[in-house]
């Protein structure tokens, strides 16, 4: 069965439905929160939030492809990851009068923990650039789709890569600079 | 080494990472599932859809008549706590026949379906819930029983059409001919949007021939004549701000609205 036909049966009262449609693209979406709030927990949550605001705003969608389906979920949820970002960073500015030196993860922890050293990566970048960064990177998506999803000319995408990529180069530079006084530590 | 290469592997390498698996569907069908009580308008029709009886549907070809000469006017629209809330057209044409569920009996669903409902106390179900359960006070019609039903099956249950929701918290009462049954659960939609005035709600009562019997600021309430016996729908705002969904059904439209005073007896 076609998604076209899902989000029909949901419209005509078969909230069942929407079971199919959120296993089809959970990963996907999960995979994006993921990668746009760097933390399994709140990437799930922000997962479900996701779904379930597409669950509400299913009647004002107009299906045209399952590729468009797929876009406008992710424009969902980019929004509910940046303001969730906008508001972790108002919260960061406080951090430092909280935070105590044991919350800290240990250098091996961090060392060891490849996907969390991946995505330490992306620190600096901004709500935008994360949102670019993973649908290049999750979904391979060419730039004119990222345009299409994201609203912004395909142009401007490219030159945006170029400039996350130009980040991403000075922070592996950075974090491999960390690695090495870790290792002379020991 | 060549510095476009190396950030090229690097993002290959974020391509290739071990993203953790999730498993989210129980999760959004729970939240799903909790917010049917509030139903978009294509929503509120597809539940409230009953099999009609040729009694039913004269009655409600002669409520059309009556209905359209006092025209538009008569249809109800108001925004109650942010919640845009208005009655829509009813559709007299009998509906799809559909099987009727004659006197639909809670406590044998659940027993018949143990292995995925629970029936529990009103404390375990107000825990679960996370609200305080509205409770009536002694009216003119004897309080029977009350429980909670919660669900207990598994995570990854994929749910079947036909299958019901039954988790809620119920009050059993002793009508003339009938047992009531009040059932409540959390709004959520309806509380969200109550707690944070940048959200907006719209909700539509269709099919049938609803009438607005009750709205003032804490209460709005809806009555509806079906083929399977009579409806009335009350969205209650309590003093900390939930909204909470209150379906009465079993009895007269005067036990209904007895009932519905019990709860709202302040």
């Amino acid at each position: 069965m076609e998604i076209k036909e899902h989000i029909e049966q949901i419209l005509q009262g078969n909230p069942e439905a929407f079971e199919v449609i959120v296993r089809l693209y959970e990963k996907k979406i999960f995979s994006f929160c993921y990668f746009m709030l760097g933390n399994r927990q709140e990437a799930e949550d922000a997962a479900q939030e996701v779904f379930f605001k597409a669950y509400r705003n299913l009647e004002s969608y107009r299906h045209e492809s399952d590729d468009l389906f797929l876009a406008w979920l992710y424009k969902i949820a980019s929004n509910h990851c940046s303001t969730l970002l906008k508001r972790k960073q108002r919260w960061h500015l406080l951090m430092p009068l909280f935070r105590s030196d044991g919350s800290e993860k240990s250098a091996e922890q961090v060392f060891s923990d490849q996907t969390y050293v991946q995505l330490q990566l992306l620190k600096g970048l901004t709500a935008s650039e994360r949102e670019i960064l993973a649908l290049r990177v999750l979904e391979d998506r060419p730039f004119q789709d990222i345009s299409a999803i994201l609203g912004i000319s395909s142009a401007a995408i490219r030159k945006r890569y170029e400039r996350i990529k130009a980040k991403l180069k000075k922070n592996q530079s950075q974090m491999e600079d960390a690695r090495y006084e870790q290792r002379f530590e020991y | 080494m060549n510095n476009d290469l190396n950030i090229d592997r690097v993002v290959r390498q974020m391509r290739e990472a071990a993203i953790p698996k999730v498993e989210l569907s129980d999760g959004v069908m729970k939240k799903v599932y909790d917010s049917h009580t509030v139903k978009p308008a294509t929503r509120v029709q597809a539940r409230k859809r009953h099999k009609m009886t040729p009694v039913w549907a004269a009655m409600l070809t002669l409520l059309l008549i009556s209905a359209t000469s006092v025209g538009a006017a008569a249809l109800f629209n108001t925004d109650w706590n942010n919640v845009q809330i208005k009655i829509g057209a009813y559709n007299p044409a009998p509906a799809p026949e559909t099987p009727v569920e004659e006197d639909f009996d809670i406590e044998a669903a659940v027993a018949n379906a143990a292995h995925l409902w629970q029936k529990v106390s009103l404390e375990q179900s107000a825990i679960a819930y996370h609200f305080n359960p509205l409770r009536p006070q002694e009216g003119e019609l004897a309080l029977l029983k009350s429980f909670g039903v919660i669900y207990s099956g598994p995570e990854n249950k994929t749910w079947q059409p036909n299958e019901r929701w039954l988790g809620g918290i119920y009050d059993v009462f002793q009508g003339n001919e009938s047992v009531i049954v009040a059932k409540q659960q959390l709004n959520t939609l309806m509380t969200e949007t109550l707690r944070d005035p940048e959200k907006t709600l719209s909700y539509t009562y269709e099919e049938v021939a609803w009438e607005n019997v009750i709205n003032t600021d804490d209460t709005v309430a809806m009555f509806a004549p079906t083929s399977d016996g009579n409806m009335l729908e009350i969205n209650h705002k309590t003093t900390d701000l939930n909204v909470i969904t209150l379906d009465i059904t079993g009895g007269s439209k005067e036990e209904l609205l007895a009932v519905a005073e019990t709860y709202l007896t302040k």
